[in-house]
C-alpha cells in the first residue's frame, strides 16, 4: 500500500566468511568473490586502492583505524532502497521486504590524506577479535568484512570521506544481494500496529552528533547541520536512514548501531506488550551556544509532545554523553519533563579508573531517572600482542604519543564502539 | 590463626558516659579497652579484632581545638599501632559527626583504614563523604545503634584485613563520590524501558547515577590597580607550539606546558597548533590570537592599562579533563605564577 510503513526483514545468519570465485550464501557461510566486490564498490578517482580482509571471532587479529561499520542489507521490494538518499532520491524508507546478513559487519578502515587536529579529526579506534579487551569492543563477536581504503593522490579529506560513504554502503548492498534469490528461514515483521489504548505512548529521542567533517551524521544522504528536530518511523531507522560520519571518539555512534538501534529493537519488542511505540524523534546535539542548546531541548520536546508522547527515552550518540553534548541532552530532558513527558535518559559516566570523578558534567533536577552504561571506576583490560593486524602497521591512541606497533600489547581505552557495547552487555555503575 | 586486628574506637563524652551538654567541654582523653557503645562493638568484632583503647572527647572541646585534637589522636593511633580506626556512630548529631569525619580523614591520610557511621543528614556526612570516607548510613538516633555497630564492625574487619569492599548498597555506607562499573546482566535499553514505565505509573524507581554537584567557585574581587600588576595568560585551549613539543593530549590532560611569548607582539599563524579535541580549531589555526588574545593584551600593555605581561603562556587541554587533575594543575600553575610575582591571571574562554 502506498505510504505505509510496514517492513518485513528476512535474516540470513552468517558464521563463516571465505574468499571464493563466486559470491554466494550457503548454510551460514558467505563466499565472497573479491574481484566482483571490488568492481561493485570502486571509486577509482578518489579511492586508489581497497584491500578486503576477513576476520572472525576468536582470531588473534586486531583491526585498526576503523571509521564506521555497516550492516549488510538489501531491499527486494518497497518504495526506497536501503540506506535511502545514498542511492537516488530520498524516498521515504521503511516499507517492503529486506534481506539482512545477520552476524556480519562490514567495517571501513582508512586514514585521511590531509592533516587534521582539534575536534574535527578522526580518533584511533580498534577492535580485537579475541583476548581480554574483545568483550568490551563492538564487532569482536561478528564475522567481519573489512575494507581498508587508500586515497588517490591529491584527494581532499572531504572528497575521500564522501567516497568512503559510497564504498561502504555499496558493499553492504552487494554482500546482501547474494541472498536475493534465496528464502530466509525467519521473517520479522515491523509495523506500529494498534495496541490497547491504556498503554503508555513512548518515543525514542535520539540526539545525533553533528559538528562538521569527521563529526557528522547523515539523514537520508544529507548531513544534519541545521537539522530541526523531526520524527522518523522506526522502520526508517531499520532501513538505514541514519548513516554515521562521526570519527571523533571511539565511543561514538556507528551506522550499524543506528540501523540496529537497541532502543528501536527494545521498543518494538515491547510494542503492544507494555508500551505503545510512537516513533523516533531525532535532532542534533553539540549546538554552538547556550541559547541554541536550550532551544534544541524545547524543539525536541515539542516534537515529542506533538507526536503524543507520554514517555520519552533519550540517548545521545548511542549513550556517548561526554562534555558539550551533555548540555543539549540535559536541556532536552528538562524540556520533555516540563512538557509533561516522563523521561528516562541513558548516559555514560565520565571519570577516572579510580572512580572518583563527578559522574556527569551537567545536570538538571528533572533528570531524576538515569540509566548508566558505566565507564567510570573501571579500565578495559590490557590487550596482549596479536598475530595479525588489519588496517595499518602502527596505531596512535593519543595524539600526544608517537605512533606505535599496531600488533604489540596495548593498554588503551580507544576500543571501537565501547559505549554501545557496554549498553548492550548491560554494564552500569554503582556507588562503591 | 592470624593476630586479631587492633582497633581504636572514638566516641564523644556523651556516649563515653561523662554527661550531656555539661560535659561537652571535656578535653580529649584515652582509656584502655572499651567504653559505651564500644562494648557492643567488641561483641560484633568477636575474636577477629580487639578494641585496644577508646578515645573520648567533648563535642564543644573538639570544635574549639580541632587541629590539636586531631594531632593528639593521630599520635595515639601510631603508638597503639592501630590497624583500624572506628568513630561513632554519630547518628544525626552534627558536632559529633564533624569530629568523627575529621578524625577518620586524618587516620586515612596516615594510612589507617577508618570507618564511621552517620545519618545521611548529618553535616559531617556532607562534608566528609566527598573525601571518600566510609560512612555507614545509620538511623537519625541511637535507636539504630545495634544495626549501625553491626555494619560498622563488619566493614571495619574487611577494611582492616584489606579485603574487597562491596558496593554502597551492599555494605550500607553512604555514597562517597566513588563509582565502579559493574555488570547488571540486562541491556541498558531494557532497564531504561522498565524505569520509564515505573516513572510513568508513579511507582518508585531508582536512578542509576548519583549526581555529584560541583564546587561553586565565586569570582574573585576586582583588583584595585592593574597598571602596576604583572599579568599572565593561562589557557585550557590546547594551543601549543607547532609539533606539540610537550606532548599535550587532545583529551584528559594531566600536565601543563609553558611557552615563551617574550618579545612577541602577537601569535603568528603556523607557529601554533591547537591540540584540544573538543572544538573545531580551524579559526584558531587561522589566527591563534582568537583563543589567546596576545595582540589585544599587548595593546593594553602599551597603553599602560596592565602593568606587564608575564613572559610565559601557560597551556593545558580542558577537553574531558579529570576534575582531580585539573585541581592539581590549577594549584601548580597558581604556585608557579605566584612565585614569579604574577598578580593577575587572564583565562580566556575557549
Amino acid at each position: 500500500m502506498p505510504g505505509d510503513f510496514s517492513l518485513e526483514v528476512g535474516d540470513f545468519a552468517i558464521h563463516r566468511l571465505v574468499f571464493a570465485p563466486q559470491t554466494q550464501y550457503q548454510h551460514g557461510a558467505l563466499s565472497i568473490d573479491r574481484d566482483a566486490l571490488l568492481a561493485a564498490i570502486a571509486e577509482p578517482h578518489v579511492v586508489a586502492d581497497i584491500e578486503v580482509h576477513l576476520a572472525h571471532p576468536g582470531e588473534s587479529c586486531r583491526i585498526v583505524h576503523i571509521l564506521d561499520a555497516v550492516e549488510p542489507m538489501v531491499k527486494l521490494s518497497g518504495r526506497s532502497t536501503v540506506y535511502p538518499g545514498h542511492f537516488g532520491p530520498a524516498i521515504p524508507a521503511g516499507s517492503g521486504r529486506n534481506h539482512r546478513l545477520q552476524g556480519l559487519a562490514l567495517l571501513v578502515s582508512a586514514q585521511f590524506p590531509e592533516p587534521t587536529s582539534g575536534a574535527l579529526s578522526p580518533s584511533e579506534s580498534l577492535v580485537d577479535m579475541s583476548g581480554p579487551a574483545a568483550p568490551y569492543c563492538a564487532f569482536s563477536d561478528t564475522a567481519n568484512v573489512i575494507l581498508v581504503c587508500h586515497p588517490a593522490p591529491r584527494v581532499t579529506n572531504a572528497e575521500f570521506d564522501a567516497a568512503l560513504h559510497r564504498v561502504k554502503l555499496k558493499a553492504a548492498m552487494y554482500l546482501a544481494e547474494a541472498t536475493a534469490a534465496l528464502t530466509p528461514k525467519t521473517w520479522h515483521t515491523y509495523a506500529l500496529t494498534p495496541t490497547e489504548p491504556d498503554l503508555p505512548r513512548v518515543v525514542f529521542v535520539d540526539q545525533l552528533h553533528q559538528q562538521g567533517l569527521m563529526a557528522q551524521t547523515f539523514l537520508y544522504g544529507k548531513h544534519t547541520q541545521g537539522l530541526e528536530p523531526t520524527v522518523l518511523h522506526p522502520n526508517e531507522m531499520l532501513d538505514g536512514a541514519l548513516v554515521n560520519g562521526n570519527y571523533r571518539q571511539p565511543g561514538r555512534a556507528i551506522t550499524y548501531a543506528h540501523s540496529q538501534s537497541y532502543m528501536v529493537r527494545e521498543l518494538y519488542r515491547r510494542h503492544g506488550v507494555d508500551v505503545h511505540f510512537l516513533g523516533v524523534v531525532i535532532g542534533r546535539g553539540w549546538q554552538e551556544t547556550q541559547f541554541l542548546k536550550e532551544r534544541q531541548g524545547w524543539m525536541m520536546a515539542r516534537v515529542a509532545r506533538l507526536c503524543g508522547a507520554d514517555v520519552a527515552i533519550i540517548t545521545a550518540d548511542v549513550g556517548g554523553t561526554g562534555g558539550n553534548n551533555t548540555i543539549d541532552f540535559m536541556q532536552t530532558v528538562k524540556a520533555c519533563e516540563q512538557m509533561g513527558i516522563r523521561t528516562v535518559a541513558i548516559m555514560q559516566e565520565s571519570g577516572n579508573p579510580d572512580g572518583s570523578e563527578p559522574t556527569v558534567v551537567d545536570h538538571v533536577p528533572e533528570a531524576d531517572a538515569l540509566v548508566s552504561v558505566g565507564g567510570i571506576g573501571w579500565r578495559i583490560p590490557a590487550a596482549p600482542a596479536v598475530q595479525r593486524v588489519v588496517g595499518g602497521e602502527t596505531v596512535c591512541p593519543n595524539v600526544a604519543d608517537e605512533p606505535r606497533d599496531a600488533s604489540g600489547p596495548l593498554d588503551v581505552g580507544c576500543w571501537y564502539g565501547a559505549i554501545w557495547k557496554r549498553s548492550e552487555i548491560g554494564l552500569s555503575a554503582v556507588d562503591a | 590463626m592470624t593476630q586479631p586486628l587492633r582497633v581504636v574506637h572514638f566516641i564523644n563524652s556523651f556516649y563515653g558516659g561523662l554527661g550531656g551538654e555539661e560535659a561537652a567541654q571535656t578535653p580529649v582523653q584515652i582509656q584502655d579497652g572499651v567504653a559505651g557503645p564500644g562494648r557492643l562493638l567488641a561483641q560484633q568484632l568477636g575474636d577477629q579484632a580487639e578494641v585496644v583503647a577508646t578515645i573520648i572527647c567533648g563535642d564543644g572541646y573538639f570544635s574549639e581545638h580541632e587541629d590539636d585534637v586531631a594531632d593528639w589522636v593521630m599520635t595515639r593511633l601510631q603508638t597503639l599501632r592501630a590497624d583500624v580506626f572506628i568513630a561513632g556512630p554519630a547518628f544525626r548529631s552534627g558536632r559529633y559527626g564533624l569530629s568523627c569525619g575529621r578524625l577518620c580523614l586524618e587516620a586515612e591520610r596516615a594510612g589507617i583504614p577508618a570507618v564511621t557511621g552517620m545519618h545521611v543528614e548529618n553535616p559531617g556526612s556532607d562534608l566528609y563523604r566527598g573525601e571518600q570516607l566510609y560512612i555507614m548510613a545509620t538511623e537519625a538516633s541511637a535507636v539504630g545503634m545495634p544495626q549501625a555497630i553491626e555494619r560498622m564492625a563488619a566493614l571495619a574487619l574487611k577494611r582492616g584485613r584489606g579485603e574487597a569492599i562491596g558496593t554502597a548498597v551492599e555494605e550500607g555506607f553512604l555514597p562517597r563520590a566513588v563509582r565502579r562499573t559493574v555488570p547488571t546482566g540486562r541491556p541498558a535499553a531494557e532497564r531504561a524501558v522498565d524505569m520509564a514505565l515505573r516513572k510513568w505509573r508513579q511507582e518508585p524507581y531508582t536512578s542509576e547515577i548519583t549526581i555529584e554537584t560541583f564546587e561553586v567557585i565565586p569570582p574573585p574581587p576586582p583588583l584595585p590597580d592593574l597598571s602596576s600588576t604583572l599579568c599572565a595568560i593561562v589557557t585550557e585551549s590546547g594551543l601549543v607550539r607547532t609539533g606539540n613539543p610537550d606532548r599535550l593530549p587532545s583529551a584528559g590532560a594531566t600536565h601543563w606546558a609553558a611557552y615563551s611569548i617574550a618579545g612577541m607582539d602577537r601569535l603568528v599563524p603556523g607557529e601554533w597548533d591547537a591540540v584540544h579535541g573538543g572544538f573545531d580549531n580551524t579559526a584558531a589555526l587561522q589566527d591563534p590570537n582568537r583563543v589567546v588574545p596576545l595582540d589585544a593584551l599587548r595593546d593594553l600593555e602599551r597603553e599602560g592599562k596592565i602593568g606587564r605581561l608575564h613572559d610565559e603562556l601557560l597551556v593545558t587541554v580542558g577537553n574531558m579533563g579529570s576534575l582531580n587533575a585539573m585541581k592539581r594543575m590549577g594549584a601548580e600553575i597558581a604556585a608557579d605564577l605566584k612565585q614569579r610575582g604574577v598578580g593577575a591571571v587572564i583565562v580566556p574562554a575557549t
